[in-house]
């Protein structure tokens, strides 16, 4: 399966205004995947749709290679090969060992296997010293970076980001991009960000997303399209300049 | 205020010399109400999860029935016992009324209904992203509920603690459908009423004290048992 | 998900469990549960439903004469002590065996209308109007009921009623009507509650009541209330206990309330009855008198 995720005339609304409408979006396997655009565009949507967090009011939507019909045993299964890191990641009160090791025991893994998994994802961010702790008292990167060991125990195939690195500091920002770039060189793993940052965007992603009130008007590679813009909107949003 | 302070000073030495029959109504008040309130949570919680997660018609009103049912008064929810078990009426055929079992029977229709108001309320404080976080991780809409119920654990408490209080210290349903008979189903409350109808002011304060010791205890017991159970604390560091 | 960590957490969950249990087992028959003192190598005891008035109950007379009638039939009788109406409406709904009260009128209704049979004289007491020390109504030491409570009303003197449609209260309406006075207006407070309760409101309020004697005898020195009326005829108050119809009642145990209310008219019931209340208070509290 190489295309994850097909779209088709993909419509949201929210009361009657439409807040995301996409004729096409295709995003192929094993790539890190930028959505970028100014507030208002979409993007949280759009993500959230393809998380199957939010339900479609129009279109067609095929993820990892099946037909969504938002059944509860499909979704279940779909969800069960992805996850996700939030801006503010929310922690499950207890240890942050309790919040590594959820996903897991939601999928009955033995509690031997998780112990197991839990070191090394915490070992992979730095964060084993941390095992214990309160996962309420850690400070926003640690947070974040607990939320990465969370999601990337579980093997996903698909990891979606939103904004997570935007409210943390800079030391733990570099870290969380390094392991990004490692989770996709090393697995395999489809990466799908939303980010502010547009040098973030250029330094980590392979295919870039512009959206603007809802609609796709860029896509391309990073390598080009930060430099030759198709679109004015993209080029002024680029620039800095609000775009209306 | 003399007779206050003689009536405790009374109150006291009763409890000490601990005679038959209040350790029997005592055993009998921490029965019926602990067994009304698992009851009641059985139901209340599940059943309040569900009101706040689930989207259906008449969802309002039917929250605004059970806010409105929290303060059913005890002695009305006597009476409506006390309606079903007697001999002609629904269930007059189970023989039911004038035992201890009616008596959970009332105090779970006057339990259920906090249980299941205040759970609603404490699920539905909580933020989407809390559904969200356990859903992306993998989370079955069925685990899924049981997380947000776990994180709304600090108002399910206080719910239980509410329901349990309120059960303990009534008189109107007890004394209706359990007719406050002397070794079956004479509970601390109707013992109060009764000792004070009497004149024996001093005996009803000693009653009354081992109520509050008893409400006491119990509170104590459900927050040692979550402190066991749950090792961080999450109150507000306030500096 | 939840983890109870600890054995100790789970003793104590044992243990609660374990304690509810005795709950629901005990809820069913009240015998294997009864926690009553004298219950040594106890033979089968049968339970017997007894509807009878919160004034009966508290005057003690039970508590002194069902042991003794447990000792002799082996019932052991559980009291339900209500308001007469509520005694009534228990034994009309056939919640009950047997019915104690003090209320003729009523009594003969509840018979006629084929809810209970072979009502049967028990004793009586009477009643007695007692009043604050002050006296306002004048009334004290006279012996004609009639006057006294017509003396009340034309002072407008404060007066505490039963007013929920117990034997008491009945006989208190009867006086009225007898003395052809409405009783209505500010001075006239109508309680809604038991023998015990207006008592203790009478006193507070300074005002007239009607209680019954052994009531009072055994509340007077808690409050400072005074005799003002006692002796006549009018006053008396006699009680009738009454088995429920076997035929219209199948569930309820005729043969327990039979034998309970031939054991109050035996010679052993009357005598014990009698002697009610003499050593405490240096009178009989209620007079048999079983025909």
């Amino acid at each position: 399966m190489t295309i994850p995720f097909k779209l088709h005339n993909i419509v949201k609304r929210y009361q009657e205004r439409e807040v995301l409408s996409i004729e096409r979006l295709e995003i192929p396997a094993g790539e890190i995947n930028a959505i970028l655009g100014p507030n208002g565009s979409g993007k949280t949507t759009l993500l959230r749709i393809m998380a199957l967090l939010l339900v479609n009011d129009e279109g067609r939507l095929e993820v990892l290679g099946e037909k969504v019909n938002w059944s509860k045993g499909q979704i279940l299964r779909l969800r069960r090969q992805m996850s996700m890191v939030t801006q503010t990641s929310y922690m499950f009160q207890g240890s942050v060992y309790y919040n590594v090791a959820y996903g897991l025991r939601q999928r009955k893994v033995s509690e031997s296997g998780i112990k197991r998994s839990v070191k090394e994802a915490l070992e992979m961010v730095g964060m084993s010293a941390y095992q214990e702790a309160d996962a309420r008292t850690l400070s926003g990167g640690e947070r974040q970076k607990a939320a990465i060991a969370r999601a990337l125990v579980l093997k996903p195939q698909v990891l979606f980001l939103d904004e997570p690195t935007s409210n943390i500091d800079m030391a733990s920002a570099a870290e969380i991009e390094k392991h990004i770039l490692a989770i996709n060189q090393n697995w395999g793993t489809t990466i799908i960000m939303v980010t502010h940052n547009l040098f973030q965007a250029k330094r980590l992603a392979d295919e870039v997303i512009f959206l603007h009130e809802g609609h796709l008007i860029e896509k391309g590679r990073a390598e080009t399209v930060f430099d030759q813009p198709r679109d004015e909107r993209t080029a002024a949003f680029l620039r800095g300049e609000t775009v209306y | 205020m003399d007779t206050i302070l003689q009536g405790i000073k009374e109150g006291f030495y009763l409890i000490l010399q601990m005679d038959a029959e209040i350790i029997e109504v005592t055993v009998l008040s921490l029965q019926v109400s602990l067994t009304a309130l698992i009851l009641s949570a059985l139901i209340g919680i599940p059943a309040g999860a569900a009101s706040a997660l689930k989207k259906f018609p008449g969802k309002k009103l039917l929250l605004n029935i059970v806010y409105t049912l929290m303060g059913l008064p005890p002695v009305l929810a006597g009476l409506l016992v006390y309606l079903l078990l007697t001999y002609r009426g629904p269930l007059g055929q189970y023989e039911l009324l004038f035992t201890p079992a009616a008596m959970v029977i009332a105090q779970v229709l006057l339990a259920t209904p906090i249980i299941w108001g205040l759970t609603a309320r404490a699920v539905m404080a909580l933020e989407q992203n809390v559904y969200d976080t356990a859903a992306t991780l993998g989370a079955s809409r069925r685990q899924a509920a049981f997380t947000l119920v776990r994180e709304a654990r600090m108002g399910i408490i206080a719910a239980l603690t509410t329901a349990f209080g309120r059960v303990i210290a009534e008189v109107g349903a007890v004394m209706l459908v359990g007719g406050n008979i002397r070794w079956a189903t004479r509970v601390l409350t109707t013992s109060i009423v009764l000792e004070t109808r009497m004149g024996n002011f001093s005996t009803a304060l000693a009653l009354g004290m081992i109520l509050l010791m008893i409400s006491f205890l119990i509170n104590l017991m459900i927050i040692m048992l979550e402190k066991r159970t749950f090792r961080y604390d999450n109150t507000i560091q306030i500096t | 998900m939840m983890k109870l960590r600890g054995k100790k957490s789970t003793l104590i969950m044992a243990l609660l469990a374990i304690f509810m249990l005795t709950a629901v087992i005990g809820c069913g028959g009240q015998q294997e549960e009864s926690a009553a003192p004298d219950n040594q190598a106890a033979p089968e005891l049968k339970p017997l439903k007894l509807a009878t008035t919160t004034s009966t109950d508290d005057s003690g007379l039970l508590d002194y004469l069902l042991p003794e009638f447990q000792k002799d039939t082996n019932y052991q009788v559980e009291v339900i002590a209500v308001g007469t109406g509520q005694a009534i409406e228990m034994g009309e709904a056939g919640d009950v065996d047997v019915l104690l009260v003090h209320s003729r009128a009523a009594e003969d209704k509840f018979v006629a209308d084929g809810f209970g049979v072979d009502r049967r004289d028990v004793m009586y007491n009477d009643f007695l109007i007692i009043g604050p020390a002050e006296d306002p109504a004048g009334i004290k030491g006279t012996t004609d009921a009639l006057a006294a409570f017509k003396a009340i009303a034309d002072k407008k003197a404060a007066f505490v009623s039963r007013g929920d449609d117990s034997g008491t209260h009945k006989k208190e309406l009867t006086v009225w009507q007898k003395a052809e006075v409405e009783p209505a207006g500010e001075w006239y407070i109508e309680a809604g509650q038991g023998m015990g309760d207006t008592f203790m409101m009478a006193n507070e309020k300074k005002a007239y009541t009607l209680i019954d004697r052994a009531t009072y005898l055994a509340l007077k020195d808690k409050y400072q209330l005074e005799t003002m009326v006692e002796g006549d005829e009018a006053l008396f108050n006699p009680y009738g206990v009454i088995p429920l119809n076997p035929e219209k009642f199948p569930n309820r145990d005729f043969e327990g309330a039979t034998a309970f209310a031939e054991w109050l008219t035996s010679e052993k019931g009357q005598k014990m009855i009698g002697e009610f209340g003499v050593e405490e208070f240096g009178q009989a509290l209620f007079i048999p008198d079983a025909k």
